[in-house]
Order: structure tokens, then sequence, then C-alpha cells
């Protein structure tokens, strides 16, 4: 039985993997990012967003997505980039990372594209502010665009926290 | 990655199953209070053991189906012989070993695992058992080793750092309880050990005569803890021979949320049913429940939609209110309903502390009895989950650290016995939950010191009340790093209750009388989910107040507010000064009316004490559906005086205040 | 005699009468005194023996009567009946009493008287008797009685010798008396003719002087009178006593003097009224012609009125006339300002119709945008699932190229529309424009029918002045008809006054007038001046025509002129 459950592991992980190589992209003013897919949950388009009291201010507050309520947070603020006013075409990407459910605000979604791992490089620098959150450039034909860590885009503001703290 | 199995007869099989498997766990501990073993229960032991023989044979869950044979015949026996004396208490050790020997292979099998425990010690002592009784023999079987085999599988809090020093602890803490352990990676001293901690995991193979609650409980206290799994297994070598899976097991609960330590639920499929009611019930799977509870929030969300939609607004519908106004009715009655369903007896948390009880109080050696008041008292089927913990280790503490031994007592002429009263009551919107015990109280002194070594007073301490320094152990951090050093002073994992019960939005206070005992007290809202809510406005943000909570509302007289020396505004009512709180200046919120004569003042309450809010307009009273915020708005940090979120009628979201958190902010 | 003759005539013949009657009265006086006188003569005579015989013989009478009764009674037995002659007796007793007392009365002479007394004590004897007798009688002694009867006759024949003494005596007397009256009668008469012849005589002369003291005064007034009456005036009447004859000839004298005057003023007067009349007459004359001249200044100035007028009616009608056109042209106006509002409601329309349509498009490239996200999610989806989704993969790409095909066609129409809502923005930026210069062809239209009304009113109001002017006119005209007429009335009347005064003129002139030279120029100056200034307002009226020049002048030359 073990192995059965080893096997399962395997494809599901193999699954896992099929599902690494694909990242949806977005863009911020001119600039291209990617998402790992897995991380994805769906697409939305901008609706009244609650402001919730005493947050960063990248954390704009929380939306009503069909019952649910989900904290959303604007990419743009968090890559420290100037505020732009929400319009019409402006999505929402909800993501879903450890059971943490949250609503990245992005200028325009543009598509699901598979960029292998042979055409990802490191990004340079990591500790250049806003590219910290990219965990690596993909190369796409004569583009590039930058992947972003989801984990961190969440949690990085705890080391911030932490070192606010003590 | 779904827990559950499509298979409805297995489904079926482990409701039942694990159901009859508690019911003989509260019987043997009824029997074990009252002594013996009388016919009544012998019987509907032998029930209980024929059906779990037949139902596990059935499901080719073999050693299940030959233990339960085995008991069965041992109870037959005793059926058919009642006059027969025998060793009740080695019995009742057994059967409690039988049990949880069941509860760890449907535990397995929950987890789809095969259950391959190995019964054949525990049937070898029950046959001798047997035999013994057969023979007419009275001596009490020596009890066989009641060590027990567990595996523990760590993983800590993403960058806690230092994974292999916390490992390090954890094995430390183990050290004098465990009869032998062994870990995973072996060196936890060396820093690549902690790669692959924080990527494995750290694995933990030990042997204790310990029940698996106190194990669970002891190693759940560590800190930085993502997730804890804890096995039941049988034998050392199978933890061997999983060393090499790097793969990670699945626990016997749903991966909810990782701040949170899952206790392997046994009550996760109860249903309020207890072997003293035998009335007309049937099992149904809580997931079912659940998912008719947000049905039911999703109903009272819609209808609220329908009642409330904007379309409407000016139009006179005298039929259409007549209409929607049953349909609030009838909406209400089926919440209310649903609501009850969920409803658990406490009764079945506090019995399980009976056997925590008793177990501790036979290893630690002091006389203990449980008292129960108020057991009955109802609570939603969630709040059960989450306070049993809590409970568990307020009880624990209790015994451990609160209730004296019998020498102590005696000496401080008390009686011998020590008395823990967990009491239970539905207060207002609450339910209280109270674990008194009549030991030694708290150490004042200690607490303050450890406070001031940790940095965690933040008033002057001549201006700290009794039980403001009580209350100082559950800051985090009050005692978590303790376990670096020594057990000292109260048990750990104070701070783990007050996250529990956080988390359910209740609160936990204690208060102590030195040489007299303590009192724990658990404040958990009652209906969790669904409140009666004041909706007001401020600019364009809405927010929604518990009506228990509003005293009145008015617009307020500009001659009767009165603003001191600091700037802070007060406002005069009926002869009493209340303080204002702008709720636009607390929270940032853009609105036009800023001059208090222009809006409307509420006036909240909460235990006594008693503020003004500052709002734009009164927008209606609305039963509001509670939602938790997002966890991710929570982990920055608690908004203080925001309890939680609701959607209102036209889809926007209301912030529910919490009003001894606005009393609070100062 | 001058102071009679100046006495008044009254008195002269008052005094004649007076002297007359004197005469008379003496006369009569004379004549009742001596008639009374016999009258009284007469009387006595009577009395005193007339009726005293008269009672004489009553007595007589009653005495034989009374001796007859008694006789009876010594007759009879019935008691009854004698107490009925008892009382008859003693009536006439009573009876001859009074008559006896009567003749008394009237004795006069001794003689009378002697013999009377020698009656009464018979008589009383006789009574005495007769008394006895009677109860005699009464008490049935009638034989007594009729024994006493011859002492009773006795002396009833005693009685009766003296009566016829009386008789005798009184006869007597009384015819002595009678004639001495008769005798003064026949004195008086006497006397009285010689009287009354004198009187008769002085009487007839004093008449005749006074009457002729009267009437030759008289007779000369008369005389002036009927000269005057003549026409000469021109009398002296000689006449100079102070009784009323002079006063009569006094005043004639000056009543002809007086006379004189008046008709000579009278003459004046009545030459200047002839004069004046004729002035009059002229200027009525004139001023019916000036009248007449104003009545047909008047009748041109009616007839230009008229023509005013009807000028004005025709004023009134042309402008209603423009105002119907100006209304008409309004309506017309506002119609075509209905038509293009609805022109440019139909463009309303185009534009609310293009809205539509993009408000459709928007729609549809909304639904583009969402079909996109929608391909973007089941790009997720089909992602998530790996190789089990690459076929949903493929639909999901062909759903956003859709989509994106969509998006273009909605802009594109999106395009094509706003350029047909600009071309219909212009469009309609030219209809307003017409629109607004419509209106205001219908305010400027609305404001000259205004003004046309106001015009048509105010001519309507200047008929209805002119009407009254006219009216106006018309009465003044009639007054000056009137005026005319009158004025030739008042010629007319002038005239006849003229000749009124012509003819008083010669009725005075039939009088001779004492002295013309009395009559001086001044006095005919005094013509009245209000008359004066009357003729020359006329005259000024008129214009200093010629009539009115004249009679500013004063007659005086004229009129004594006239009157030669």
């Amino acid at each position: 039985m073990k192995n059965v459950t080893d096997m399962q592991k395997d494809i599901e992980s193999y699954e896992e993997d099929s599902q690494k190589d694909k990242y949806l992209t977005f863009m911020l003013d001119d600039e291209c990012y990617g998402l790992e897919i897995r991380y994805v949950t769906e697409i939305i388009g901008i609706q009244k967003i609650t402001p919730v009291p005493e947050m960063p201010d990248f954390v704009r507050g929380i939306i009503n997505l069909r019952g649910k309520i989900i904290p959303v947070m604007d990419v743009r603020l968090r890559f420290r980039k100037p505020f732009q006013p929400y319009m019409d075409r402006t999505c929402i990407i909800v993501v879903d990372i450890h059971e943490i459910c949250i609503g990245l605000i992005v200028d325009r979604v543009a598509e699901v594209i598979t960029i292998p791992e042979s055409e990802v490089v490191s990004p340079p620098d990591v500790q250049k502010r806003g590219n910290r959150f990219v965990m690596g450039i993909g190369k796409v034909g004569q583009e590039v665009k930058l992947l972003l860590d989801c984990e961190k885009l969440l949690n990085d503001h705890e080391v911030e926290q932490l070192h606010a703290n003590t | 990655m779904s827990n559950l199995r499509e298979d409805p007869i297995l489904e079926a099989y482990l409701t039942e199953t694990t159901q009859l498997v508690e019911q003989l766990e509260e019987i043997i501990l009824v029997c074990e209070e009252a002594r013996g073993f009388s016919e009544d229960m012998i019987h509907e032991i032998f029930r209980i053991m024929h059906t779990i023989k037949g139902s596990s044979a059935m499901m080719h869950f073999t050693n299940i189906a030959t233990l339960a044979h085995a008991l069965e015949d041992l109870f037959s026996f005793m059926r058919n012989h009642p006059q027969q004396e025998f060793e009740w208490s080695t019995l009742s050790d057994l059967m409690l070993e039988g049990v949880d020997f069941t509860k760890l292979e449907l535990c397995k099998i929950k987890n789809g695992d095969a259950p391959d425990g190995d019964e054949s010690d525990l049937i070898r002592r029950v046959k001798r058992i047997l035999e013994s009784l057969e023979r007419g023999e009275l001596n009490p079987i020596p009890q066989a080793p009641l060590s027990r085999h567990y595996k523990a599988h760590f993983f800590f809090t993403e960058d806690c750092g230092m994974e292999n020093v916390r490992a390090y602890q954890i094995v430390h803490q183990l050290k004098e309880m465990v009869e032998e352990y062994r870990h995973h990676p072996d060196n936890i001293l060396d820093e690549l050990a902690a790669d692959v901690i924080r990527t494995h995991g750290f694995q933990l193979w030990l042997k204790t005569d310990k029940l698996y609650d106190e194990v669970y409980s002891l190693l759940s206290n560590t800190s930085y803890l993502r997730q804890l799994e804890l096995f039941l297994t049988d034998s050392m070598a199978e933890q061997q021979a999983e060393e090499g899976s790097a793969a990670e097991n699945e626990v016997c609960h749903d991966n909810k949320q990782t701040a949170e330590k899952q206790h392997p639920s046994r009550d996760k499929e109860a249903v309020p049913n207890t072997s003293r009611h035998q009335g007309k019930t049937i099992n149904v799977n809580v997931h079912k429940l659940d998912e008719l509870m947000d049905l039911v929030g999703e109903l009272v969300i819609a209808e609220a939609m329908v009642t409330q939609n904007t379309d409407l607004i000016g139009l006179e519908l005298e039929q259409f209110q007549k209409a929607s106004r049953h349909l609030q009715k009838i909406t209400k009655e089926i919440q209310d309903k649903v609501m009850e369903i969920r409803m658990v007896p406490l009764v079945m948390s506090f019995q399980r502390m009976q056997r925590v009880v008793r177990d501790m109080s036979k290893e630690l050696g002091k006389d203990v009895q449980i008292k129960m008041v108020g057991e009955h008292t109802e609570v939603d089927k969630n709040i059960i989950e989450h306070i049993s913990d809590p409970i568990m280790h307020l009880v624990r503490n209790a015994i451990d650290h609160g209730i004296e031994t019998v020498e102590d007592r005696v000496a401080a002429g008390k009686p011998e016995t020590g008395v823990l009263t967990l009491e239970a009551q539905n207060i207002g919107g609450e339910v209280l939950i109270i674990v008194r015990d009549d030991g030694r109280g708290l150490d004042k002194a200690r607490i303050l010191q450890k406070a001031r070594e940790h940095g965690l007073i933040h008033k002057p301490e001549a201006d700290m009340t009794d039980r403001d320094i009580y209350n100082l152990i559950f800051l985090p951090g009050f005692s978590t790093k303790e376990a670096i050093t020594e057990y000292s002073g109260r048990g750990v994992g104070m701070d783990v209750v007050v996250q529990n019960i956080a988390a359910v939005g209740g609160t936990v206070s204690v208060d102590s009388t030195p040489g007299q005992g303590a009192t724990f007290t658990i404040k958990i809202p009652l209906t969790l989910a669904i409140i009666d809510g004041m909706n007001v406005r401020v600019g364009e943000s809405k927010y929604t107040i518990p009506t228990t909570s509003i005293d009145s509302s008015f617009r307020p007289n500009e001659r009767d507010i009165i603003t001191d020396p600091h700037g802070n505004e007060m406002i005069m009512v009926r002869g009493n000064v209340y303080p204002i709180i702008r709720l636009h200046e607390r929270y940032r919120v853009e609105t036009n009316i800023t001059r208090i004569v222009d809006g409307i003042l509420i006036m909240v309450e909460q235990d006594g004490h008693r503020t003004c809010v500052f709002v734009d307009e009164l927008l209606g009273q609305q039963q509001v559906v509670v939602k938790a915020l997002p966890a991710y708005i929570r982990s920055f940090h608690s908004i203080e005086g925001i309890s939680g979120c609701t959607l209102l009628g036209d889809g926007e979201i209301s912030l529910i205040l919490d009003v001894q958190g606005l009393l609070n902010m100062k | 005699m001058n102071w009679f003759k100046n006495m008044r005539i009254s008195v002269k013949l008052i005094s004649a009468f007076v002297v007359l009657s004197l005469f008379t009265g003496a006369m009569g006086v004379y004549g009742i005194l001596n008639m009374c006188n016999v009258d009284e003569k007469y009387t006595d005579l009577y009395m005193d023996y007339g009726v005293s015989l008269a009672n004489l013989g009553s007595v007589g009478i009653q005495f034989n009567w009374i001796e007859k009764s008694l006789r009876d009674m010594l007759r009879i037995e019935d008691l009854d009946a004698k107490q009925v002659m008892y009382e008859e007796i003693e009536t006439r007793s009573k009876a001859m009493s009074s008559d006896m007392a009567s003749f008394q009365a009237t004795l006069r002479k001794q003689e009378d008287k002697e013999v009377f007394e020698k009656l009464q004590n018979k008589l009383m004897q006789y009574k005495g008797v007769r008394d006895q007798v009677i109860e005699l009688a009464m008490t049935n002694q009638n034989e007594r009685g009729l024994q006493a009867l011859p002492q009773l006759d006795q002396m009833a024949s005693e009685a009766e010798e003296l009566f016829n003494q009386l008789f005798e005596v009184r006869r007597k007397n009384g015819g002595i008396e009678s004639d001495e009256l008769s005798e003064q009668t026949g004195t008086s008469t006497m006397t009285m003719i010689a009287v009354i012849i004198v009187a008769m005589g002085a009487a007839i002369l004093f008449g005749l002087y006074i009457s002729r003291m009267i009437s030759n005064p008289v007779r000369k007034l008369v005389h002036g009178a009927n000269q005057i009456a003549d026409g000469n005036l021109d009398v002296e009447i000689d006449v100079d006593t102070r009784d009323e004859i002079g006063k009569l000839a006094e005043a004639f004298r000056r009543m002809s003097d007086n006379l004189n005057e008046i008709m000579s003023n009278v003459q004046r007067a009545a030459e200047q009224v002839a004069a004046g009349s004729k002035q009059i007459s002229i200027s009525s004359v004139s001023l019916s012609q000036g009248a007449t001249e104003q009545a047909s200044s008047i009748e041109q100035l009616s007839a230009s009125i008229e023509e005013i007028a009807s000028q004005t009616r025709q004023n009134a009608e042309n402008s209603n006339e423009a105002n119907q056109l100006a209304e008409a042209a309004k309506q017309n106006a506002i119609h075509g300002n209905n038509r293009m509002k609805e022109m440019l409601r139909a463009m309303d329309d185009i534009n609310q119709a293009s809205a539509n349509i993009s408000k459709i498009i928007k729609v549809i490239d909304e639904i583009a945008f969402q079909m996109n996200i929608l391909a973007l999610n089941a790009a997720v989806e089909a992602a998530r699932a790996g190789q089990h989704g690459k076929g949903f993969a493929v639909v999901a790409e062909e759903v956003r190229n859709l989509a994106a095909r969509s998006a273009n066609a909605a802009k594109e129409t999106t395009e094509m529309i706003e350029g047909s809502i600009k071309k219909a923005e212009a469009g309609t930026s030219i209809a307003t424009e017409t629109a607004q210069a419509l209106q205001k062809i219908v305010d400027d239209v609305a404001k000259v029918a205004n003004l046309i009304s106001e015009i048509a009113a105010a001519s309507n109001e200047q008929s209805l002045g002119i009407n009254q002017i006219n009216q106006g006119i018309m009465q003044v005209s009639q007054v000056v008809q009137e005026n005319s007429a009158t004025s030739e009335e008042s010629a007319a009347a002038s005239e006849q006054l003229s000749s009124q005064a012509e003819l008083l003129k010669e009725q005075v002139g039939r009088f001779r007038l004492r002295n013309q030279a009395r009559s001086s120029g001044s006095d005919i100056e005094e013509l009245d001046p209000e008359l004066l200034k009357l003729f020359e307002r006329m005259a000024e009226r008129k214009g200093g025509s010629g009539p009115a020049s004249m009679a500013a002048r004063p007659d005086a030359e004229d009129a004594p002129g006239r009157f030669e």
C-alpha cells in the first residue's frame, strides 16, 4: 500500500511540476510579471473594496467574492510604484497560497504561458527593493517576464514587522 | 487533496464505529468512577463490542474485528456471570487501551491508510483476563507495559530559523517523559539539520506510557510550530521503516489554517448523542452540517440581498413587505434550527476530561475529583472542537501545578481530594467555561518577575490589579521562552490556549486566590456565525455594531459635549459623562461629517463600561452573518475594535465593531 | 273875500250846506218843539179828560153791574151760584177801585177834585152796604138783603149824580184846554212858514255863488286839458286860487310841464332807440353772418374731422389686417419652430439611438473583456489540469481570440458611431441655430403683432376720440347755428324794435312841444353806457366791421337829425 501511496504522491508531484512551468502573466505599467499558475485560483474584474483600517498601504482592504471575504493587495503599491486609480479594466488575480486567499490588484492580465525552467534565470541583486519579490526572469521570445515569488509577496512584511518589534 | 472517502459505506462505518468507541470510553470512565462495572454497563459494552465486531468484519478490518471479538467474549462471560468479581481497574485500563487502539486504526482508515495496527498484544491480555475470570481468579493481571509508541512529525513555521535548535528543545522536553526516543534527522545540533527539518520536518519517534493526548499536548506546546502530526504506532520498527519516507504524512484532521495546532479529532464526527440518550437519532456527517450552516449563512445574506435590494428603495410594496417579512421569519427559524442542530452539549468535552483527570491524577499521585456544572450547556460544534484543547490544557495545568499533593493539601488543612470544577454557563450571547481548582493558586510575585524579565509590562506596576497581573500569563511571549530553561512557575502553553480561544472569537481570563485556587474563565460568543447588528455609516465605509452591545443612540446637542484639556471629547448624558470615540479618526475614514452634532452618537456598553461612538448615520438593524477577517489581514495584527466582517444586503462588506476593543482603545 | 276863495272847495260847499242845514235845523227844532208841546197837551188832554172819563165810565158800569148782581144774588137761592156772583162782584169791585184810582190821578182842578171826593165817599158807603147785603145773601138772607136795597138804590142814585157832575166838569174843562191848544199850533205854523221862505232864498243865492267859484276854474282847466289832448302841450292855466281848484290848476300846470319834458325825452329816446335798434339790427345781421361763417367753417372742420375719422378707421382696419397678417406670420414661424424642434427631437432620437448602440457596444466590449477574463481563468484551470487540460487550453485560446475579435469589432463600431454622432451633433447645432433664428422671428413677429395691436387699439381710440370731437363739433355747430338763428331772430327783433321806435317817434311827433330849446343835446347824449359797451363789444367781435364802428360812435349827430 505504501508504494501505491508513494506512487500517487509521485504522480501528484509530477502534476504539480507540470503546473510549475506555467505562469499567469499580468502587466504593471509596461512591465510584465508572472505568477505560478498553481497559486492562481481565478481572475475577476475590479469591484468595490471595503477598506480595513490600520493596514499597510498596499493592503487596500477586503472584497466580497461570492460570499467569501478576501483581502486584496495592490501590487503596484507593494512594489512601491505610484498609485494609479482603478479603471474598469483593472483586474484582481485571486491567489491561494497555503490556504491563504488573497487578491492581487493589477493593471491588466495578459495570458497563461509556459516558460520552461531552462528559460528562467535568477534575478540579479536580490536585495534591491522591488525586486526581492522576483524569483526569476523568464524569457519568452523577445520579451522578459519577471516571475514573482508568491509566498514572498504575501509574507515578506513579517520581516519588516519583526524588525519593527525588536 | 480530500480526506473524505467517496465510499458512503465506509463513511457510515467510520461514523458509527467512532461513535461507539466514544460511548465505550465514556462508559468505562463512568464505571471507573463507580468503581465497578454494573450489569447494565456490561450489557452495553457487550452490545457495543458486538456491533463493532460485526461491522469491522464486514469492512474487512480484521484487527479491529478480532479485538472486538475478544472483548465481546470477555464481556459475554461477564454478562453471564454477573456475580463474578474482577479487578475492574485493570480491566478498565485495558479497555481504554483497546479503545485507543481502535481509535488509532480508525484514524488510519480515515486517512486512507490501511489499519495495520497489531492487536495481538491487546488480545492476548484480554484473553488472559478472560481466562483468569473463567478461572475465578481475582488476581490482578499484571499490567502490561503501558508503553506506547508514537511518531511525531513537526513542521516549523517558515523563517523561524534554527529549526534544529527547536527540535532539540522538543527532545529535551520529552527526555524526562519518554522511555525511548529517536528522531530524524539524528543530529539536530548540526546546522544542516535545520535545512532538513525545514524541508521535511522533524520526525520524532518515542515510546512512552503517556497517553496520546498528553503526548500531543506536550508536543504541541512547541513554539513556531506550524504543524504537528502525532501517530500512535506499534513499534519502533515501523518507525524506522517510515524514516526514509520524506513524504508528508497526513494526520487525522483537516488542514485548515497553519497557525493552528489541531488536535487529532476524536470528536470530528461526533453527534450530540450520548449513550444515555438513546433517543431517535441519526448520524450526520459534520461536513454536511457545516455546509448546511454555510448555506444558511448564505441564505441569510441572500435574503437580505433580496429584501434590501437597492431596486426597491422608495417603492411602497405592501404585499411584498409582508411576504419578505414572512421569509425573514422563516429564514430565522431555519437559522435557529440549524444552529440548534449544530449545538453540542459540552458534556462530551467535559467527560473527556474525566479520562485526563483520571490518568493524570494517577500518574502524579494526586487525588483529584472532577466536578461538572452545567455540562449540558450547548455550544456550537465548531466551538467544541476549538475549546477541547484549551480546556485540556487548563485541566492539565490545574492538576499539574494547581492542585497540591495529598500531603500538601492535608498540611494546608484542605480536604485530601482536590476538586476540579468544570463549569459551563450560558450568559447573554456567550458561553462561559470555567475551570476552577482549589489548589494553591497563582504566584503573583513570580508572574510579575517573569513579565518584567520579558518586558511584557506596559502599565506601571502600581496600577495593576491582581487580575491584571494574573492575566499577564496570557501574553504571548510569557511562557514560551521558559521552555529553554526549565519548567517553573505555571505551566507552558497559555498563549496557545489564548490563541485557540481567540480563533473562535473568545477570551480567556484568570483569577486566583493564593492558597485557595485559581479560576480560568473562557468566554466564547455563543452564536458565532449570526448576530443581530446595527449598521452604521462613516463616510463611505460601513460598520456593524452588535445590538446586544448598544445601549442607545441619539443625536447629540452641542452643549452636552465637553472637551478636556487633552483634547479628548466627552458627552454628558443623564448626568454621566462618557468618552466619545470618533470612528472616522480612529480608522482614518474620509467623511464630510466631522462635527459631532451633524452625526449620531451610539452608546455602547460592555461589562458595565460605556462609551459613545460617533458615526455619520444609522443605516438600520439587520441580522448579519459574521465572517472572520481573512487570516492574511489578521496576520499583520489584530485590529483593535474590529472583530470581524459581514456582508450586507447589497453585497457590501461591513466591518463588525468589537465593543471591548473600542473600550480598550486609548 | 279871498280868504273865502282860498278856502277849500269842500269847505265852501260844506259851509253852504251847513248854513242851510242850520236853518233847516232851526226850523225843525222849532217845529218839533211845538209839536211836542202840542203832543203833550193833547196827551194831557186826552188823559185828563178822555181817559178819565173812560174810567169814570167804567166805574159806573161796574157799579151798575154790581147792583145788578146784587140783585141777582138776592134772588137766587143757589149758594154756589151766589158764590160765583160774589166772586164776580168782588172782581168788579176791584176793577172799580182801580179805575177810580186812575181817574183820581187825572184830576187837576180843584173843582174836579171836590166832586170826586164826594163820589168816592159815596161809593164807599155803598160798598159798605153792599157787603152787608152780600153777606146776607150769602147766608141766605135774601130777604133781608132785599130790604137793604132801597138804601142802596139811594146811594146809587146819589153816586150817579155825582158821576154826572163829574162828567160835566170834566167835559168842560177839556174843551177849554183844547181850544187853547189849537190856538198855539196855529201860531207856530205861521212862524215856520216864514222862516222857510227866508231860508230858501238865502240858500239859493249862496249856492249860486259857490258853484260859480268852482266851475270857472274848472272850465279853464277843461280847456287846458283839451288843448293837451289835442297835442298842444303848451298851455297856460290862469287859476290862482288856493283851493282845490287852484291846486288842481297848479297840478295841471305841472303836469303839462312834465308831459312836455317827458315827451321830449321820449322823443329823444325814441330816436336813440331807433338808432340803437338799427345798430342792433346791423350787428345782428353781421353776427348772423359771422355765425353763418362759423357754421360753414365748422362744417369744414367737421368735414375734415370726418375725413380724419375715416382715415383713422381706415388705419384701424389696416392695422387690424396687419395684425392678422402678423399673427399669421407668427403662427407660421411657430409652426416652423415646432418643426425645427421636431427635427431636433428626431436628431436627439438619432443621438439617443446612437447612444444606445454605444451602450450596446460598451456591453459588447464588456462582454469581450469578461470573455477575456474567462478565457484566462479557463487557461488557469487548464494549466492546473495539466495533461488533461491541454484540449481545454486550446479552447480557452480560441475563446480569447474570439474575445479579441469582439473587442475589435466593438471598437470599430464605436468609432463609427462616434463619427455619426459627431455628424449628428453638427446637424443638431445647425438645427439649433435655425431654431433659434426662427424663435427670434417668432419673438420679433410677436413684438410686431403687439405693436400693431397697440396701433389698432390706439387707432380705435383715436376713432372714438374723433367721434367725440365730431360730436362736440356737431354740438358746437348746432350751437352756432342756433346762434345764427338766434342772431337772425334778434336781427328781426331789432328790426321790429327799430320799426317800433319809428312808430314811437311818430307818435311823439304828434305832440307840439312847448320849448324845444329845453331839449338840449346833453340829454340826448345820456345814452345808456351799458348799451354803448354792448355795441362796442359786438363791434369787436365782428372785427371792427362796419356796423360796429358805427355803433361805437355816439349817435348824437344822428339822433337829433332823425327827429328833425
